[in-house]
């Protein structure tokens, strides 16, 4: 059928310099153009780059009936307007070399995307053949489509093919040698621009008629201006003289919305196309993935969903991780207490204290929080990867919107649920200077990996079966706050102003273990890592705030300094004690606990959990949660706050919104939990 | 139709390609086209969040929403302005 030679890339302007019968195979990325090229000229076609271009060129001869046909494989371009450099050449090449020949490479199984091209080519001066690639594919989908159908509604050669396997290569062969024979009848049925642009088209056209150089087509270019494409417009300034030139400039002007008449125009000679053509659409449209969205992502169910997961994410936490955890709490920590004091029974006080108190204390706790973030990172990495986090993230952009938020707002907030400080830095996308300092400023309010383990591990030893209502209760309570800050500040700052925002949304899939393995264990280490740095030296210093002066943890520094805002914390039912906890998780939010741990550890008998549990009760513990969860932002969050803003007066605002909020929420959930006799 | 397309994003709020499709009575795929023909036109601006190291220290980096397959475009606030390139002396 055909066979194929290597040929010499004539690297000149003129990429064809001795008249041998051109085809140019044009297409859009990923239609099997290549595949196409790859059996028409087989392996052997000579590649180089298009003349100043670092883009690659390739052709290849092909042999067909005792005729030689040189083909070009075009750059992949999705249309023929200069935002590339590789629709500039495609263009270029087939208006400047004047092909005999057009072949375009269109997939039957993306057929209206792939005609967007078609509806350029069939406006250029030169013969068209559309390879209609990927049948197959399109039967696979429950696609049907009539190729004569297309083609006469074309009014340009359709010829069906599965280059993949070969199928319909010949047929296209023959169909080449009959169009350049001149056997072919091509009327191509042209898009044309809408119908109120029509007008001014005409003038356009008007102002460069006669002065368009050789070859490009006049009405071609009109358009082309009509489209604000650079090249073209860089052209027509270097040709026109200045009455017309300044005549056109204000015909544009005065019609900057023409690009979007132009492919209005375009799509809908496509929907005539497809209309025509297709007889039977995608099959399966209503997929899995559709039926779980009508629910995921609807805007009142989805929230209601998301609220679901998020009990769920508990109730799985609490099941499994609690129990290792109070086991790790109360067994291998207390052991280890217990070990330490046996071989330091000799040693001096305050080396027992930094040992047992400090660093098992501190470090030891921390420790004891793994289970519950190996949990917590595989219920959430597993939620990322089967897909359902990005519509968790759709579903509360459209709570933003009902609420008033703006909704470029809504990915920082999102990201925030991960780790604040990439939250803060997400708030770049949005352009307006308000929007985003409304957006900083209630992103730490969005309840973090580290303060959601933070009451992941106290809410069972406050309020055992009741702990996943409690957290789940929580989590709600820090959303409902971020919205109502966010609704107050944006009727200040932003006025109201709403924004539109699309995502496209990824196919529910089945969880890869791999992937999610490898999350929870890079951040399992990274936690590990973390416990054995920062925390521990942060648990010593503590430890040594707590010992010194005298050795008597209530009359220590710590203690001294823990007094100074006793007063506070005793609105919320707090003492000193507590009070100083949350004071420290300003450093890293985890500290709350390291913090507990180096000063309640003097009791082996019981873990820290059990230990806190029997010291407070659970109107204080709900207190304590509540203020911790809408707490001022840890100290890596105010360094990137005050790097973002670039002002300490927006980063004490956000401070000072923050304790503010969070000291009124303690206190009115710790009376209205003493209300009801907790 | 592509100006229906974009007089449906500005109504909607957020919105995904799937929902834009039902609504309008169109094909998913030709939806998609469209409104990656209106980010080139500069109607919509697509968003990426994590290209720099903002993500490194968050423990959902790796699996993480921008960082995955899922397209973002957000609708910019005004039309794009007159047509590109012609008034640039």
């Amino acid at each position: 059928m055909s066979s194929c030679h290597p040929t010499q890339v004539k690297h000149t302007h003129s990429m064809i310099s001795d008249r041998q019968t051109t085809i140019a195979l044009a297409g859009q990325p990923n239609m099997g153009k290549s595949t196409l090229f790859n059996l028409l000229t087989g392996l052997n076609q000579h590649v180089g780059n298009w003349p100043g271009k670092t883009v690659e060129y390739r052709e290849g001869v092909c042999h067909y009936q005792g005729h030689d046909y040189l083909l070009v494989d075009l750059p992949g371009t999705y249309s023929l307007t200069a935002n590339s450099p590789e629709e500039v050449i495609a263009r270029e090449f087939i208006l400047h070399e004047q092909p005999d020949l057009v072949i375009a490479v269109v997939s039957a199984a993306n057929l209206e995307r792939s005609l967007y091209l078609v509806s350029e080519l069939v406006c250029l001066p030169v013969p068209l053949i559309i390879a209609l690639n990927m049948m197959d594919v399109a039967e696979g989908e429950g696609i049907r489509l009539e190729p004569e159908v297309l083609e006469t509604a074309l009014g340009v050669p359709v010829v069906a093919m599965v280059a993949s396997r070969a199928i319909g290569a010949r047929a296209l062969l023959e169909k080449v040698e009959e169009c350049l024979s001149g056997g072919c009848s091509s009327t191509p049925s042209r898009p044309e621009i809408r119908q109120d642009h029509r007008e001014v088209l005409e003038e356009v056209t008007a102002q460069i008629q006669g002065y368009v150089p050789t070859p490009y087509p006049t009405d071609w270019i009109a358009m082309k201006l009509l489209e604000g494409d650079a090249e073209v417009s860089a052209m027509m300034r270097g040709v026109l003289p200045p009455q017309n030139l300044s005549a056109l400039e204000a015909q544009l002007e005065s019609h900057d919305d023409a690009m979007l008449a132009i492919a209005s125009g375009r799509y809908d000679w496509i929907g005539r196309m497809m209309r025509a053509a297709v007889t039977h659409p995608r099959l399966g449209q209503i997929s899995i993935t559709d039926r779980l969205d009508r629910w995921a992502t609807h805007p009142r169910l989805g929230l209601i969903v998301l609220a679901g997961i998020l009990g769920l994410v508990f109730w799985l936490t609490f099941t499994l991780g609690a129990p290792v955890q109070e086991w790790l709490d109360t067994h291998i920590v207390s052991w280890l207490s217990g070990l330490a004091a046996a071989v330091l029974s000799g040693a001096p006080a305050w080396l027992n204290g930094l040992v047992i108190d400090g660093v098992i204390g501190g470090v030891g706790a921390i420790l004891t929080f793994l289970p519950i973030m190996v949990i917590f990172f595989l219920a959430f990495g597993l939620l990322e990867d089967v897909g359902y986090m990005a519509r968790a993230a759709f579903v509360m952009d459209n709570f933003m919107h009902m609420m008033g938020l703006h909704g470029k707002s809504f990915l920082p907030l999102f990201l925030g649920f991960g780790c604040n400080v990439p939250a803060v830095m997400g708030t770049r996308v949005i352009d307006s200077t308000p929007g985003r300092l409304l957006t900083i400023l209630i992103t730490p309010f969005v309840p973090c990996a580290a303060r959601m383990g933070v009451v992941a591990f106290l809410a069972p030893a406050f309020f055992g079966p009741q702990a996943v209502l409690a957290s789940w209760g929580l989590i709600l309570l820090s959303l409902a706050v971020l919205v109502i800050s966010g609704v107050a500040l944006n009727l200040v700052l932003f006025k109201g102003e709403q924004s539109a925002f699309i995502m496209e949304m990824p196919l529910y899939h089945l969880p890869n273990a791999r992937t999610i393995g490898l999350l929870v264990w890079h951040r399992a280490l990274s936690f590990i890592k973390k416990a054995g740095t920062i925390i521990l030296v942060f648990s010593v210093a503590v430890w040594a705030l707590s010992y010194f002066p005298n050795g008597d943890l209530h009359t220590s520094f710590l203690a001294r300094f823990g007094k100074l805002f006793e007063p506070v914390g005793a609105w919320m039912g707090m003492d000193w004690q507590l009070t100083v906890a949350l004071l420290t998780s300003f450093l890293a939010k985890e500290n709350a606990i390291a913090t507990l741990g180096v000063m309640f550890s003097s009791n082996a008998d019981a873990g820290l959990a059990q230990t806190i549990a029997s010291l407070y009760s659970p109107a204080t513990g709900l207190a304590f949660l509540t203020v911790s969860i809408l707490f001022i932002p840890c100290a890596a969050t105010v360094a990137v706050i005050r790097q973002e803003t670039g002002s300490w007066r927006w980063t004490l605002l956000n401070i000072g919104l923050m304790l503010a909020v969070s000291i009124v929420a303690g206190i009115l959930v710790y009376h209205l939990a003493v209300g009801l006799g907790l | 139709m592509i100006e229906t397309l974009l007089e449906e994003i500005r109504t909607s709020g957020t919105t995904s390609p799937a929902a834009l499709a039902s609504r309008l009575k169109l094909s998913p795929g030709l939806v998609q086209a469209m409104l990656e023909d209106l980010e080139r036109m500069g109607y919509l601006q697509r968003v990426d969040t994590c290209s720099d190291d903002a993500c490194t220290g968050c423990p959902f980096g790796d699996v993480c929403l921008p960082g995955g397959d899922t397209k973002l475009w957000v609708l910019k606030p005004a039309r794009p302005g007159q047509p590109r390139g012609f008034s640039d002396k």
